[in-house]
């Protein structure tokens, strides 16, 4: 997956209403570097019969 | 009994002597808050001390003993709350200048339940911004490891885990989205169980992440923890998620010893190159220990916990980010600035990114529940390494919450986080410089009481709930 850049981290947070100095879009292009990179490794076959549904079953947490 | 060594005493204990006559509450109560004089601003553990509305709480307490109503296990027992928890007419900052003048109108159902179990509230304990781990600049005094306090204390509960440490409190309560119980209590030594997903209620909670956030107690034994449980697990109409299956009598299985337990060993857990030699070698120590104890072992795998840190980011810091995306474009000078990096991240984080973290936080949740099947527990480290120094603690650069390092070694507390299951820390030893080793115990839905027996096991056969950090 491509890294997304300090200039794109600006057009990504301007687009978001979100004033990013340099140091900051920098922070920020890395650490979403980090985690889109590591998903990235996920096999997508692995996950293509998963429905992504974060939670549990009901009975053990009320269903209200 | 000297009121100078109370602090010393665990819950129990506490009890013990409340109704023997040879502590009264208000003694008890004295003796925390003078040790908080002596020693918070040294250990930056409580935001604020309720030092008036404490004493109060233990003369009444002490009065109803006088009078024969006894509430059980808590009562008189000096507790405190992590800063995310109302207490009506005390500020509730989340260790954030956000929140600095907000002062709670109403009390969480947990401050109503530690009040009904009689215990006295000593007041609210520091914790990292908001609970979401990495503060740089922590406006309310830095928390710092009572086994060494050039040492972090871990997050975000860091002042539950400082307070249970330091002997600043009985008892704590923390809050455990992806490891901020269990990270805590391993640094500090302690004992902390983050409980199933909806066995705690959240109401007059600060939210982090709808889905995981659990609220639990951080103790010095095994057995107190169970007790503190016992306290606020349950249903609460205030809040939905909380669930209705029963709470068990903790103690009526606690003391059955491991024998025939089946423990797995993931092995991702214990073959990350991250991971310390010291740490490993004395959580396998820890497993021989329960081997001896009639239980077996077995080595299993969780292959996709391995990428458990990135899915825990890209789910919890998004749901995170929508609570406080109104503040953050708003007061965003008024966050520090590692929580700021976060939020904005996780602000810009793609849909896709988001819904492929929600798929693999489900295929994480079942390699769980069928390892489950297999074992009745999990046992692993609570975290590759010791706590770090602090300069080195925060989400700033090259930082311990900061990066991929930061991704890798939550998948140690992330997979029970993302599959909402009971995981329990306890001390384990110590590395050679002097900083305690935690042990994680995981366990099904609901079955707090088998983690509890495994951890209670192992604690009666080891030494480590006996020896204190030397703060004087």
């Amino acid at each position: 997956m491509a890294e997304i850049t300090r200039r794109q981290a600006h057009e990504l947070a301007t687009a978001a209403g979100i004033d990013l100095d340099d140091a900051r879009a920098d922070a920020v292009a890395a650490r979403l570097n980090a985690v889109l990179d590591e998903l990235g490794k996920l096999p997508a076959a692995d996950l293509e019969d998963v429905e992504p549904l974060p939670i549990f079953s009901a009975g053990e947490v009320s269903d209200e | 009994m000297s009121d100078q060594s109370a602090h010393a005493l665990s819950i129990e204990e506490s009890a013990a002597a409340l109704r023997t006559g040879a502590l009264s509450a208000v003694d008890l109560a004295t003796a925390y808050l003078d040790r908080i004089d002596a020693r918070n601003d040294h250990l930056g553990a409580y935001v604020t001390v309720t030092r008036d509305a404490a004493l109060a709480q233990a003369e009444r307490a002490d009065r109803a003993l006088a009078a024969g109503q006894d509430r059980g296990p808590l009562h008189g027992i000096p507790i405190a709350v992590k800063d995310i928890i109302d207490i009506r007419g005390v500020r509730t900052t989340a260790g954030s200048r956000v929140l600095a003048d907000n002062v709670a109108d109403s009390d969480s159902t947990l401050t109503e339940r530690l009040d009904d179990s009689g215990s006295v509230l000593l007041g609210k304990l520091n914790l990292s911004e908001f609970a979401i781990g990495g503060t740089i600049d922590h406006p309310y005094g830095t928390p710092r490891n009572p086994w060494n306090t050039g040492h972090s204390a871990g997050g975000s509960s860091s002042g539950s885990g400082v307070a249970v440490a330091a002997g600043l409190c009985a008892g704590a309560l923390g809050s455990d989205t992806g490891g901020s119980i269990r990270g805590p209590a391993a640094f500090c030594g302690i004992v902390g169980i983050r409980p199933t997903y909806g066995r705690v209620t959240r109401a007059g909670v600060v939210p982090m992440c709808w889905s995981m956030d659990t609220v639990g107690p951080m103790t010095r034994t095994v057995r107190d923890c169970a007790i503190m449980l016992a306290a606020i697990a349950g249903r609460d109409d205030r809040d939905p998620t909380s669930s209705r299956n029963p709470v068990p009598d903790y103690l009526a299985s606690i003391e059955e010893g491991a024998g025939g337990l089946r423990v797995g060993l993931p092995r991702e857990m214990f073959e990350y190159e991250a991971l310390s030699a010291e740490t490993r070698e004395a959580v396998l120590r820890a497993v021989t220990v329960f081997e001896e104890l009639g239980a077996s072992s077995e080595r299993t795998s969780l292959p996709t916990t391995e990428h458990s840190g990135a899915v825990f980011v890209a789910s919890a810091d998004v749901d995170a980010a929508s609570f406080h995306e109104h503040w953050v474009k708003t007061r965003p000078d008024d966050y520090d600035w590692s929580t700021r990096i976060r939020l904005e991240s996780a602000l810009l984080t793609p849909s896709t990114a988001y819904i492929k973290a929600q798929k693999a936080r489900a295929k994480i949740r079942r390699e769980l529940l069928e390892a489950l099947d297999s074992y009745d527990v999990l046992v692993f480290p609570t975290g590759p390494v010791t706590a770090p120094v602090l300069a080195a603690s925060t989400g700033g650069p090259g930082g311990y919450y900061q990066g991929r390092s930061d991704l890798g070694r939550r998948r140690y507390t992330s997979p029970a986080a993302l599959a909402g299951l009971p995981a329990i820390s306890l001390p384990c030893g110590f590395s050679s410089a002097g900083l305690p080793i935690g042990m994680q115990i995981v366990g099904r839905p609901f079955d707090e009481a088998t983690v509890f027996r495994a951890a209670r096991a192992y604690e009666r056969a080891a030494e480590w709930p006996t020896i204190a950090p030397d703060i004087a």
